[in-house]
Formats: C-alpha cells, sequence, structure tokens
C-alpha cells in the first residue's frame, strides 16, 4: 500500500480522478433552477413570492397585497407596544411621503393579536401615519410571515417577490432607501 | 430558519450570532495553528481581529458608496447598526488588505500566516453557509 501510494504519477492520478468524481458527483446533484427559486410557491424569504393576505385597515376599508401589483411595498410587521417600531415609523413615513408617487406603499401590518384596536388607533394619530395600518386580528398574517420578533420589515419589488427580509429594528430613512430606490427604478 | 432571541427591545437573529461563534472558532484555531508553526500566536489571533473590524467598517463604507443617494438624504443611516446594510465585496477587500499591513507590520511570514489562518477559515467557512441558512431557508409550520 505504502509503495502504491509512495508513487507520486499514482497518487496525481488517484487525486485527479476524486477531483473529477466530486465534480461530477456536484453538477449532477445540483438543485434545477426551477427549484432553487422557489417554484413560484410564496414564502417569506428573499427571492419568494409574498405571501398573499387581505386584511381590514383602521379605516374600515379591505386591502390587499394583490393589489398592490406593480407597486414596491414594504411589508412592516408591528405593534404599539414595540419600541423599535415606533421608533423606525417616523422614516417610514417620510419615505412613504417622498416615494408615493413613484410607486411606493407601505401596508403596516398591526399584531392586534397581541396588542389592540385601540393602541394602534392611538399610535397612528400620534405620529401621524398616513400608511394604510392593516389589522391582523387573528394573527394568521404574522404567521404566514413567520414572524419572530417586531419589528420586522419585508421589501417586495412590482412583481410580487420579496426583495429583502430584515429583522428587527429601528430602520433608518437611508437604509429603508438603499433597499427600496432600485426597486422603484425597475420597469413596473 | 433559526429563530430570532426577543431580549426586551433588542432583536437578536441567532444565525449571525453562529456566524460570530465562526469567527471565534477561526481565531482560535489560527492561534493554536500559529503556535505550532512556530509564528506568534497572539499577533496572528490579533490579524483575524484586525480583518474582522477593517472589513465591518469597508462593507459598511462600501455600501454607503453603491447607495450614496440614499444616504445623502439621511447622513446618520450610516451609523445604523443593521447588518442588513454591508457589501461582502468591498468588505473582504478591506479586511484583507489590513491584514497584509497588519501582519507586514508584524513581521509575520505571509505563506505560514497563511497556512495558520487556513484551518481558522475553513472554521468560518463552515458556519457562513449555515448561517446564511438560517436566514433564507426553512419551511413555514403552524
Amino acid at each position: 500500500m505504502e509503495q502504491f501510494l509512495g508513487n507520486s504519477r499514482r497518487w496525481r492520478l488517484i487525486s485527479l480522478a476524486i477531483l473529477l468524481l466530486g465534480a461530477s458527483w456536484t453538477w449532477a446533484s445540483h438543485i434545477p433552477a426551477s427549484v432553487a427559486d422557489g417554484g413560484q410557491l410564496p414564502s417569506p424569504h428573499a427571492g419568494f413570492p409574498a405571501p398573499d393576505f387581505t386584511l381590514e385597515t383602521l379605516s374600515g376599508a379591505t386591502t390587499s397585497l394583490t393589489e398592490q401589483r406593480g407597486k414596491v411595498v414594504i411589508v412592516n410587521l408591528w405593534a404599539s407596544w414595540c419600541g423599535p417600531c415606533r421608533a423606525e415609523m417616523p422614516a417610514i413615513q417620510r419615505l412613504y411621503d417622498a416615494q408615493r408617487e413613484e410607486g411606493l406603499t407601505v401596508p403596516a401590518i398591526h399584531s392586534t393579536f397581541q396588542d389592540s384596536e385601540a393602541s394602534a388607533r392611538a399610535f397612528a394619530d400620534e405620529l401621524g401615519l398616513s400608511f394604510p395600518i392593516v389589522l391582523d386580528r387573528d394573527g394568521e398574517v404574522s404567521r404566514r410571515y413567520r414572524l419572530r420578533a417586531l419589528p420586522s420589515t419585508f421589501i417586495v419589488d412590482r412583481k410580487g417577490i420579496i426583495r429583502d427580509v430584515i429583522f428587527g429594528g429601528p430602520l433608518s430613512e437611508a437604509t429603508l432607501r438603499s433597499k427600496v430606490d432600485p426597486l422603484l427604478a425597475e420597469a413596473p | 430558519m433559526f429563530p430570532v432571541l426577543q431580549i426586551g427591545s433588542i432583536a437578536l437573529p441567532t444565525a449571525p450570532l453562529l456566524l460570530m461563534l465562526g469567527v471565534w472558532a477561526g481565531a482560535w484555531l489560527a492561534e493554536r495553528e500559529a503556535i505550532r508553526l512556530g509564528l506568534n500566536g497572539d499577533a496572528v489571533a490579533g490579524l483575524v481581529l484586525v480583518g474582522l473590524f477593517a472589513g465591518l467598517i469597508g462593507a459598511r463604507v462600501g455600501y454607503v458608496v453603491q447607495h450614496l443617494d440614499s444616504y445623502l438624504t439621511d447622513p446618520s443611516g450610516v451609523f445604523s447598526p443593521n447588518p442588513a446594510t454591508l457589501a461582502l465585496g468591498p468588505g473582504l477587500l478591506s479586511g484583507g488588505i489590513a491584514m497584509l499591513i497588519a501582519g507586514q507590520r508584524n513581521k509575520l511570514r505571509l505563506w505560514r500566516t497563511l497556512d495558520a489562518l487556513a484551518p481558522g477559515l475553513a472554521a468560518l467557512l463552515t458556519a457562513a453557509p449555515i448561517a446564511k441558512d438560517g436566514t433564507q431557508h426553512g419551511q413555514y409550520t403552524r
């Protein structure tokens, strides 16, 4: 055995064979692009279509994510008792005011199931929020988005694909702009 | 998908924590390997930290330069502690350059130092994809 492996030419050939075998195996077992891109199944991860929702807003209207197709959407999950949510809302409002005409929309999903509608209303009035506040009363949408921490922010492009997921906050206006502006520049 | 630890008002994603664990393991392995190769273990471990900090700063500066218009509107955003605003390429470049300079200053022999860093790099490269998978994949369960 020692003599067999001691032959450097033979050793190089074995190494080459292992390398080729490994490369072939890697190539043969690669995941096809159609599967790797999620096969268009909604999932709360970057590169996947955003899970849809239809919820009532604070004003009593009903809104859904599919209605926003063609726009860049910031899906922000929040609660009134969440400090970082409160801290980042003014930045989201400023961005909404500035980019609304360019096609930006912000359905801010209130975790009503772990807060109260009255608190959401008081919060929105206090901070002067003009974007739609939607109420997740039974927590179903939070489950679809696999909510683990508040705030959680999903940046969705004009085609309804999640392009960025940001857990926690507070997010600065610059951070949000850097994520949203390139998507607004994309063709509808 | 790894959980996010909610500690008061702080949301702590566990995936980056795993990455930090990888960095720590990498530094520890590099130090051990450096001593075995006859190098100054402290100097090599310090090199890892220099690379890490320079890499983080370079990654943020790179991201800001790439999105300059956004940061001109809100300059304070440069200091936002958000890991979502780091650019990989500039981070690797600045980290690498800083390590090269620090290595020369400490008179570390290049190839032997690279040998010492190799096992640590392997540990980091093992942790990084797991941490990335922790934020990118997973099944929705009730």
